[in-house]
């Protein structure tokens, strides 16, 4: 697949059934970047999917030592970019004689960059999709109140029939643990997370996975319950596509470096019979807003 | 029944509300926008020369014939109607071909293999133009001279020669996307580059002459401007 593919694909998973129409028209503009361009140009995909896959999983710490409770939810989360994510140092092609980097706008950046001229030849740096904020989304299986402990699943397996997404899958498995239950004298809360996440569009097109690990607190009053929580997530990507030249196909494969990234998460529930809907945002290397809805009991 | 009556009221209120905020996200424009995404084909004009014999004041040259701008609109025909769709719409948008670069490599050498130093110029018809100096390390086959490798700089004033280049390529492409096709081979064919080589080390002898096919490409970005949809929250 083309490198078109990889950026099609992840806007259309990051909006998973929201209408998008038109984004597979980018290929033939995409497939000219090489590897060390693709990777910056993709970065804030990587970023985005690390922000917000790492958010949304928990809207409480309380977990029951002894009863047993599921619910089955959606979370939806809108990652901000800030303005560094929107450039990053290219490099052009071998055929152009600019021998240093030239700024150039990643794909959340401009539209319509300018030609960088030199000497009478122009290079064309591909524009970007000049974003703001992007959705990420996934549906979330929880069950818990065993010794205080809960699992968490995330899950997402579907071909989308389209030659520029294929297959999509997510995979995420979680586990929290109650450690006030351990101190009965703690005014809040507290639990531990440890949680692993894969996301795969196509074969090999974008390969993201990421561990998290992380604690959280919160109190519960009658209806309202406000929580926060420390989170460190370790992700890592790699993207394969097809670089076009000269009528040349190549086989590209973009290796991100391994990010490490902390989270800082405020956010409060609200506990309606056997419905709970959360609020939350996300600040670290980029801030994430996320809605929950879930039903259990 | 209150509880049974109170459980339907609130998965009523629930249902009602799922159904209301899928409606709002999946109205057209309320959580999409459209932008226009710039960007480019790139595509090759070859030159494709036969330097044998001595270092001679005068250069090889190679004219583009009908069959090789055939080529060029070959490359153009082979792109999908999508990205065609994309040309149009950067032309109507006022956007330019770009000269992009420019490379050259080594296709065969069967005689003297040796460092050079020369030119390239381009002839559009109103005398030579200065384009490039060339100064590969070496034409063994299969070797490459790029701006990357030292191996090809621009030449002081290229930018005239190239100028009067794009012109001629953005009037190409207006005819041929119009289906004027003589129109636009006309616009390329005769054009010519001519490559003059004015050292080599070591210099071809008799018994060891220089005898090499070799070629330049230039690249040439087309542009493209892609309508797509994006999430704007």
């Amino acid at each position: 697949m083309h490198l078109r593919s990889t950026i099609a694909s992840l806007v259309a998973i990051a909006l998973l059934a929201l209408p998008i129409t038109g984004s597979a028209q980018i290929e033939d503009n995409l497939s000219a970047y090489t590897e060390n361009n693709a990777a910056g140009y993709l970065e804030p995909f990587r970023d985005t999917l690390s922000s917000g896959l790492g958010s949304g999983w928990y809207t409480s710490a309380d977990i029951p030592k002894a009863t047993p409770y599921f619910q089955l939810g959606f979370r939806a989360m809108i990652v901000g970019f800030s303005d560094d994510d929107r450039t990053f140092d290219a490099r052009a092609e071998d055929y152009f004689p600019g021998t240093g980097t030239f700024e150039a706008p990643t794909v959340i950046g401009d539209t319509d960059p300018d030609p960088v001229n030199v000497g009478g030849l122009e290079f064309q740096f591909p524009g970007g999709l000049d974003l703001d904020r992007l959705p990420v989304a996934a549906p979330q299986l929880v069950v818990g109140g065993f010794m205080g402990t809960e699992a968490m699943l995330r899950w997402f397996d579907g071909d989308f029939g389209d030659t520029d997404i294929g297959s999509v899958s997510l995979f995420g498995l979680g586990v929290r643990h109650s450690i006030s239950q351990y101190v009965p004298a703690s005014p809040v809360a507290i639990s531990g997370m440890f949680a692993y996440q894969s996301f795969e569009i196509g074969d090999q097109l974008v390969d993201f996975s990421m561990t998290t690990i992380g604690v959280q607190a919160s109190k519960k009053f009658p209806i309202v319950e406000p929580y926060a929580g420390l989170a460190m997530h370790f992700s890592s990507m790699e993207s394969e596509y097809t670089f076009s030249a000269g009528g040349e196909d190549e086989t590209i494969n973009v290796e991100f470096d391994s990010q490490t990234s902390a989270q800082l998460t405020l956010g409060a529930t609200l506990n309606l019979f056997v419905l709970k809907l959360n609020g939350e945002l996300g600040v670290g290397e980029q801030t994430t807003y996320t809605l929950g809805l879930s039903l259990g009991i | 029944m209150k509880i049974l009556r109170t459980l339907a009221t609130r998965r009523s209120t629930m249902i009602l509300g799922v159904l209301a905020l899928s409606l709002v996200l999946r109205a057209d424009g309320c959580v999409t926008a459209e932008r226009n995404l710039n960007g480019s084909v790139p595509i090759e004009i070859t030159a494709e020369f036969l330097t044998e014999g001595f270092l001679e004041p005068d250069g090889v040259r190679y004219t583009l014939s009908q069959a090789d701008v055939n080529e060029i609109i070959a490359s153009l025909d082979d792109l999908d109607a999508e990205t065609i769709e994309a040309v149009r719409d950067a032309i109507e948008d006022d956007r330019e071909v770009l000269i992009g670069g420019l490379r050259a490599y080594v296709v065969e050498n069967r005689g003297n293999i040796a460092s050079r130093t020369g030119s390239l110029e381009l002839d559009l018809g109103g005398g030579l133009q200065p384009v490039a100096s060339l100064n590969p390390t070496t034409n063994a086959t299969g070797s490459e001279a790029s701006f990357a490798n030292g191996g090809i700089e621009l030449a002081a004033g290229a930018a005239t020669g190239l100028t009067s280049l794009k012109g001629r390529l953005n009037d190409f492409l207006s005819f041929y996307l119009d289906g004027n096709l003589d129109s636009a081979r006309s616009e390329l064919v005769g054009l010519a580059f001519e490559a003059t080589w004015d050292t080599a080390d070591p210099e071809p002898t008799q018994g060891n002459e220089d005898d090499f096919d070799w070629a330049v490409e230039v690249v040439v970005l087309i542009p493209a401007q892609y309508a797509i949809e994006v999430p704007n929250f």
